[in-house]
Parts: structure tokens; C-alpha cells; sequence
């Protein structure tokens, strides 16, 4: 309906006389008359309605005529029947963050998926557990907290997606502190399934870490919604909403996943608007010339995206430049992270690693340090280097990670192509 | 006179008209609210209310902190 009509064509006392009418019907209704009965009035009186219209209408209602909120909820079904429209539809135009895919709408619908694994499953399960410890019980927890395991995805994307936005606007301290929580829920989590799956007999000490993990889960999804996202719908704009929703399926969604795309209720972006700012007027077309070969910037990144390592560069300022993007990134990055510190792209607890490193690098004492890590199937190399000129001076530090577990494993020797 | 606190106005408020606030709140256990930022961004959005089911805290117990620094509190 609404796409058919062009709101603003509509001059402003007909839109008064509109939402007047539209009022007198509705409190017919709730007077008590049939939908029938209204629907023919309505439609003869009215015709075409927006879905702006009805909102402002529940708005009034609710405001001036005094109808309770849950009223006016529960009188939906019956709008809807009226105005033809789906109650998805009547309400879209409401609040942004209300809207399928918005990022709050999915933070938010995630953390309903979170609470029916918690406090149903998880909890039966733990309750269950207190008074038997059979292997089935204990297979049935393991299920549930590799389930809820799911959450990093959540907390990957608060911290890596929202959290960049939020320290724009001067706001750190929360974030960190929140992150800090996070990282422990997940080392809590891990903690208990490795307790279970070597169940010695703690049968206590296993059923309190499960009753603190319940706990702290529900805790932060108490924070998120009474604190971090209305701080954060207080502060980020449309457009940073919407960049953050277009960078959420890298790092993926937990126990659900948004079921449509979010589109703004605005003027839809100009053609090329999506091409990024170019520094220093280079254009993206433009050719970079090497001492040893010129190349176009199409060209190079291509090549960089092609190395089958992942690349991240910060300056001589620990701001992050750039990332390489191959087909299968190691750790998750995404295109928030540039211009951000360090500082605040790591876990809280690795922090003091990451600063002795580079302390280590800018004051020369270090020119390289690798770090290796076996992660499931992958054996992951780590390798950080210092980045000087020719003169020596510090110009930032490249972090090279790869994958070694293919190279690891190569054995005797191959001379001739494979078929 | 009695100072008169309400715990559903927000942190940020009751800390701005009456700074011990943060004080006591520290002492009764909410840690984080001390902690850089926290006050001008969560504090904002944060009630003393919400804080006190949030750390499952007893509100007799925080009602009589606040009294003995002489705050009449409604929770």
C-alpha cells in the first residue's frame, strides 16, 4: 500500500482529516462494532492508506485518547484485518531497530534463541544432572553448551562490529568491561565442557559452573538490552547501522540468523555511492608504482587477496590499516576495524601481550616474534613483524598468519604434476 | 533536610546532583560504574534499580547504606 502512494503529495489538513477518520473508526471498533461493519465504512471513507498513517493513528490513540498500550497490541489482528496490510508491515515503519534485520532486531532475536537454550535446556538438563550423572545426561549437557557455544558468534560481533562505532563516540570504558565479560563467559563455558567430557565424578563442582554460566548468560543479555544497545541506538546513525548489518554475515549469527535483509526507509543510495572515499585523491583505478613493477590497485589487491596468508597491517600509531581478504580468513576481520587501535581490536586479557610486542618493535629491541597455535584442524602460525625503512625507522608492524597443518604435513617429495 | 533519591532516575542523574552517590554505590559492590566512561555512557541508561536486580542484590541492604549517609531512598 504504502509504496503506492506518495506520502508528501498529500497536503497536510486532508492528512488531518485522514488520521480523524481513521481514529473515529477504530474507536468504533473498540466500542465494539464487527469488522465487517467498519471495513465497509472504512474503505468507502478512506481508500488508500499509508502505513505511516496507521502508526501515527495507534500513536494518537494510545497518547490522547488514553488507551492502554496492550490494547491498542492486542487490536493489531483487527487493524490488520481492516487495512489489509501484515502486521509486520504496520509496524515497520515504527522504530528502525524493530525492523528484520536490523542489527539490534537481530542481536536482540538471538538473544531470545540464547534464553530458551539457557534457561529450558541448559537448566533441565543441569537440574537433572544434580541428582544423575548418567553418560546421557552428561552427553545432553555437552549438546547444550556446544550449542551455546554459538554465542562467540553474538559476542564477535558486539565486539568487533559495534563496539568500533561506539568508540567513535568517546565510549571505551563500558566496551571494554563488557568485552572482559564476554571473554569469560566463553572461557566458562569451554572450561565446562572439557569438565564433562573427562567427568572424573565433580559432580558438584561441574553443577556450580553450570549455574554460574546460566547465570552470567542471562546477565549479559540483561546488558545488552537495558544498556549497550540503547546506548547504542542513542548515538550511531542510520548509515553506521546499516554498514554493520552488511558486515554481520562474516563473522555469522548465533542459533538464528536474520531472515531478511534490512532496508532503510529512506532514498535508496545513488548508483557507485558504495565506492569508499579514496586517500589522497588516488583514484581506485589508479596504478601503483613499485621500485620493481607497476601495478594497478585492482591488480595488487588481488594478488594480496591471493596469498594464502592473511595479512593485517597497523601504522607506527597502532591504527589499523589494512587487512588482506582471502577466500578462508583465520581470525575474522572485518572493514570497522580500520582506523581503530589495536588496543581495541584484542581481548582485554591478550592486551598486554600485543603492548610488550610492540614495545619490544618500536624501541628495537625486537625485529619478529611467532607465535603458533593448533586450533581443530588447523595448525595456525603466527608471525609478527616490525616494519622499518630503509633508514630504520619503525613504520608499524605486519601480522602474517597462516595455516601450516597442509605444510606440516608434506612428506618425501613431488617432481612431477599431479593428474 | 533529607536527600531524596529516586531509583528509576538514571545513574548519570543521581550522581550529578549528589556525588557520593557513586561512593556508596562502589562500597555496596557495583564496581564497574567507577570505572572510566562508565558513568557518561552506561550510567546514562543504567538506573540504580535495574543495577540492584541485576546483582540479585538485597534492597533492605542498600536502602540502609544509603540512610546511614543520610539519603532517603524509594526502591
Amino acid at each position: 500500500m504504502s509504496e503506492l502512494i506518495n506520502n508528501r503529495e498529500v497536503d497536510v489538513p486532508e492528512q488531518g482529516r485522514r488520521q480523524a477518520m481513521l481514529k473515529e473508526i477504530i474507536k468504533e471498533l473498540h466500542a465494539g462494532k464487527s469488522v465487517e461493519e467498519v471495513k465497509a465504512r472504512f474503505a468507502e471513507a478512506v481508500g488508500d492508506v499509508t502505513v505511516e498513517e496507521i502508526s501515527a493513528m495507534e500513536h494518537s490513540l494510545m497518547t490522547e485518547e488514553g488507551i492502554p498500550v496492550a490494547e491498542v497490541q492486542r487490536l493489531c489482528s483487527v487493524h490488520t484485518a481492516i487495512f489489509k496490510g501484515s502486521i509486520e508491515q504496520i509496524h515497520r515503519s515504527s522504530k528502525a531497530e524493530e525492523q528484520p534485520g536490523h542489527p539490534v532486531h537481530t542481536f536482540k532475536q538471538e538473544n531470545r534463541e540464547v534464553e530458551l537454550l539457557v534457561n529450558f535446556r541448559l537448566e533441565l538438563h543441569a537440574g537433572k544432572f544434580a541428582t544423575n550423572d548418567s553418560e546421557e545426561i552428561i552427553f545432553k549437557l555437552l549438546e547444550d553448551l556446544s550449542l551455546l557455544l554459538d554465542l562467540d558468534k553474538h559476542y564477535s560481533r558486539k565486539e568487533n562490529l559495534l563496539f568500533p562505532y561506539l568508540e567513535r563516540y568517546g565510549i571505551y570504558g563500558p566496551t571494554k568491561v563488557m568485552w572482559g565479560v564476554d571473554d569469560n563467559i566463553r572461557s566458562m563455558i569451554k572450561e565446562a565442557k572439557a569438565a564433562l567430557s573427562s567427568y572424573t565424578g565433580n559432580r558438584e563442582e561441574i553443577g556450580s559452573m553450570l549455574t554460574l554460566i546460566i547465570q552470567e548468560v542471562n546477565e549479559m543479555v540483561y546488558k545488552e538490552e537495558n544498556i549497550l544497545l540503547p546506548m547504542a541506538l542513542d548515538k550511531l546513525t542510520e548509515d553506521e547501522w546499516v554498514k554493520i548489518a552488511r558486515e554481520s554475515d562474516e563473522i555469522g549469527f548465533c542459533l538464528t540468523s536474520p531472515v531478511e535483509e534490512w532496508i532503510p526507509e529512506r532514498a535508496p543510495e545513488p548508483e557507485g555511492a558504495v565506492v569508499e572515499e579514496t586517500e589522497e585523491g588516488l583514484s581506485p583505478q589508479g596504478f601503483i608504482r613499485f621500485e620493481t613493477g607497476l601495478l594497478s590497485l585492482h591488480q595488487l589487491e588481488t594478488v594480496l587477496n591471493h596469498l594464502p596468508v592473511d595479512l593485517t597491517f597497523i601504522d607506527e600509531n597502532d591504527v589499523v590499516r589494512y587487512f588482506s581478504h582471502g577466500k578462508e580468513r583465520i581470525f575474522a576481520r572485518t572493514k570497522a576495524v580500520i582506523g581503530r587501535t589495536v588496543q581495541n581490536c584484542h581481548p582485554p586479557q591478550s592486551m598486554h601481550v600485543v603492548d610488550k610486542l610492540l614495545q619490544d618493535f618500536k624501541a628495537g629491541r625486537k625485529d619478529a616474534e611467532d607465535f603458533w597455535i593448533a586450533m581443530k584442524d588447523k595448525f595456525i602460525y603466527i608471525r609478527y613483524f616490525a616494519v622499518r625503512d630503509a633508514e630504520g625507522t619503525y613504520m608499524g608492524t605486519l601480522e602474517f598468519t597462516q595455516n601450516i597443518a597442509p605444510i606440516r604435513a608434506l612428506e618425501g617429495q613431488k617432481r612431477i604434476l599431479s593428474e | 533536610m533529607d536527600k531524596v533519591l529516586d531509583s528509576n532516575d538514571s545513574i548519570f542523574n543521581l550522581v550529578s546532583q549528589y556525588p557520593e552517590v557513586i561512593d556508596i554505590m562502589v562500597e555496596l559492590g557495583f564496581h564497574d560504574i567507577a570505572k572510566p566512561g562508565m558513568l557518561q555512557t552506561a550510567g546514562r541508561f543504567m538506573t540504580l534499580a535495574k543495577g540492584i536486580k541485576l546483582k540479585k542484590m538485597d534492597a533492605t541492604v542498600v536502602k540502609q547504606a544509603f540512610e546511614r549517609q543520610g539519603f532517603v531512598i524509594e526502591i
